[in-house]
């Protein structure tokens, strides 16, 4: 489904990723780990073609991203969701708005939107926050609802960049709880973090980039 | 589908009045330069329509008229006439009538003639120069008479009141005291006072054309003086020029101006919520998704702004007429209109074409530094 082949990124002239090489199987979960400035977030980034590789070939879904011409981007996007360590929501929108976002933008409106806001935020349990705003909400359920609205759109990949960086432990055990039921249900997920204690949980697959 | 893709557009309403209420001093600031802009884009084009009305009406009336030399045979010189190319139509006066012509064009004429004619008689002076003496001090009214344009009397020869063969200083005058004296108060012998008025056709209202058929009719035999507002209209006419290409530079000036106040507008739009337009990015939307609500907004900001400066220019066009300037004005034949549909639509459509060439340079500048 994902395939890295001799990736190598660099910025000013000095190496972030030295031919980084792994295959991601449909509805894998993977933790990818490394410490500060390994490049965990810059191999994430270059999945969604935040970035461009300075050489080297990503697949995704058997189609080359390099060969994506700048309004395929979007596209791609809808296909993977995101989430960030700083939740990155829409602090004027209330959390039903944020998460509505993700399919707005894809040119969903209507009664699609109330079912599948609804739906997830069912999923994430914090359908009875809907109405509140960013704000109002503990670092946990903020980023319950970044966990929606990347997921709210269906994606075949989700991409999540230390979701639990700034969660205490209990919190993070419910973010991490709430990522493994969707990828029961078949999402395919990549897991950045440098916390060594969260590799301990389950039998996921872990991707350890080593700083260059 | 459609359904869907109305749906799409309320959205980008939504976002775009969110943004506008999200930025209200900035696009108030931008809304006031904007509005100033189109007020004196406006402006400059009412006074342009106008100042070119009254021109267009000044050629259209345009006229020659000659005054006859004293005993001279006039039908040769009108069948002559009749028979230069150009001319639509001729009319002769003569007589108290002909007096009553220029009466009617200027009413003060006839007092003023008998004033100059009873100063010369008073002054003793011999017929042939109580001519001279008398036509020279009534060279200004008389020529205001004759074409409704008046010049000074000392402004007489420039402004195109030229006699045919001009010997002697005092002989550059009108005849239209055409006197044998009478030695009466009144001093003019109107059965010998006559002139011939020509209209032209409108295609051949050019300078070259007047020009030389008052060379023509000058030259001819029993003509006294040609009257023809030849330097009149060439300065109006430059007048008219010099309006035109201030008023394209200053048009090109607020058109460059309203587009720079847009992309400064946009721009801070963007700057603002820099942090959104990365996230909307990341979850997939397009470019069209994010700049879609700004053109909006900037159309917005254009349309109102125009509107406000159209009212603000009809409220002060109409005070000008309620306090009766414009009878003011008809007195010396100047006809005030406020703009067509047609105008209005033309600065309308630069304000549409600023605020988009404005949203449009803003924002590709922006997607193209941080293209994917």
């Amino acid at each position: 489904m994902i395939e890295f082949s001799h990736i190598y990124k660099s910025y000013d002239n000095r190496y972030i990723l030295r031919d980084l090489n792994f295959k991601v199987n449909r509805g894998e979960f993977i933790f990818i780990t490394g410490p500060s400035g390994a490049g965990k977030t810059t191999t994430l980034k270059l999945l969604i073609a935040l970035e461009k590789p300075s050489h080297g070939a990503i697949k995704f879904m058997d189609r080359e991203l390099g060969s994506l011409k700048p309004r395929e981007i979007p596209f791609l996007r809808r296909r993977i969701g995101f989430v960030f360590q700083d939740f990155k929501l829409l602090p004027n929108r209330t959390v039903f708005q944020n998460v509505a976002l993700g399919l707005q933008v894809s040119g969903i409106f209507g009664s699609v939107i109330n079912k599948n806001v609804t739906d997830i935020l069912k999923a994430v349990e914090l359908y009875i926050k809907r109405d509140e705003y960013p704000c109002n909400l503990s670092g946990g359920e903020q980023q319950r609802v970044a966990i929606a609205r990347a997921l709210v759109l269906n994606p075949q990949v989700l991409l999540a960049d230390e979701p639990t960086g700034n969660l205490d432990e209990d919190t993070s055990n419910i973010v991490i709880d709430t990522i493994k039921n969707f990828n029961k249900k078949g999402t395919t997920v990549l897991f950045a973090t440098h916390d060594r204690g969260l590799l301990n949980q389950g039998r996921s697959r872990i991707i350890d980039i080593t700083k260059t | 589908m459609i359904l869907q893709r109305l749906e799409y557009a309320l959205n980008y309403f939504k976002i775009a009045f969110s943004n506008i209420r999200s930025n209200m001093s900035e696009n108030l600031f931008a809304f006031s330069i904007m509005s100033f802009s189109f007020f004196i884009m406006l402006f400059l084009l009412l006074f342009y329509i106008n100042i070119y009305n009254y021109m267009s009406s000044f050629q259209e009336t345009s006229s020659m008229i000659i005054l006859f030399k004293k005993g001279s045979g006039n039908a040769d010189l009108i069948n002559y006439i009749k028979r230069i190319k150009g001319v639509k139509s001729l009319k002769y006066y003569e007589g108290k009538p002909a007096l009553k012509s220029l009466e009617e064009k200027n009413p003060a004429i006839k007092k003023k003639l008998e004033d100059i004619s009873a100063a010369a008689a008073n002054a003793g002076v011999s017929p042939a120069a109580r001519k001279n003496q008398g036509s020279m001090k009534a060279s200004s009214n008389p020529g205001k008479g004759l074409a409704s344009q008046g010049p000074s009397p000392n402004e007489g020869e420039k402004a195109g009141l030229l006699k045919s063969s001009p010997t002697t200083e005092a002989q550059i005058s009108p005849v239209l005291i055409m006197p044998d004296m009478t030695g009466t108060n009144s001093g003019i012998d109107y059965n010998k006072f006559g002139y011939i008025k020509i209209n032209f056709r409108k295609n051949f209202l050019n300078r070259l054309y007047l020009s030389d058929t008052y060379l023509k009719l000058k030259l001819k035999k029993g003509v006294d003086y040609v009257y023809y507002d030849k330097i009149l209209r060439d300065k109006a006419i430059e007048f008219l020029f010099f309006v035109r290409v201030m008023g394209l530079i200053i048009f090109a000036f607020l058109f460059l101006l309203a587009t720079f106040i847009y992309y400064s507008a946009i721009k801070l739009v963007i700057l603002k919520k820099q942090d959104e337009i990365d996230i909307l990015r990341l979850i997939g939307a397009t470019n069209g998704y994010i700049r879609a609500p700004m053109f909006l907004e900037s159309l917005f900001g254009g349309v109102l702004s125009f509107i406000a400066a159209l009212i603000f220019l009809f409220a002060i066009f109409n005070a000008f007429m309620y306090y009766r300037f414009n009878d003011f004005l008809a007195y010396f034949h100047v006809k005030i209109i406020f703009l067509n549909y047609r105008e209005i639509f033309t600065v309308f459509s630069l304000a549409v074409i600023s605020s988009i060439v404005g949203t449009f340079l803003s924002s590709k500048k922006f997607f193209y530094n941080s293209e994917e």
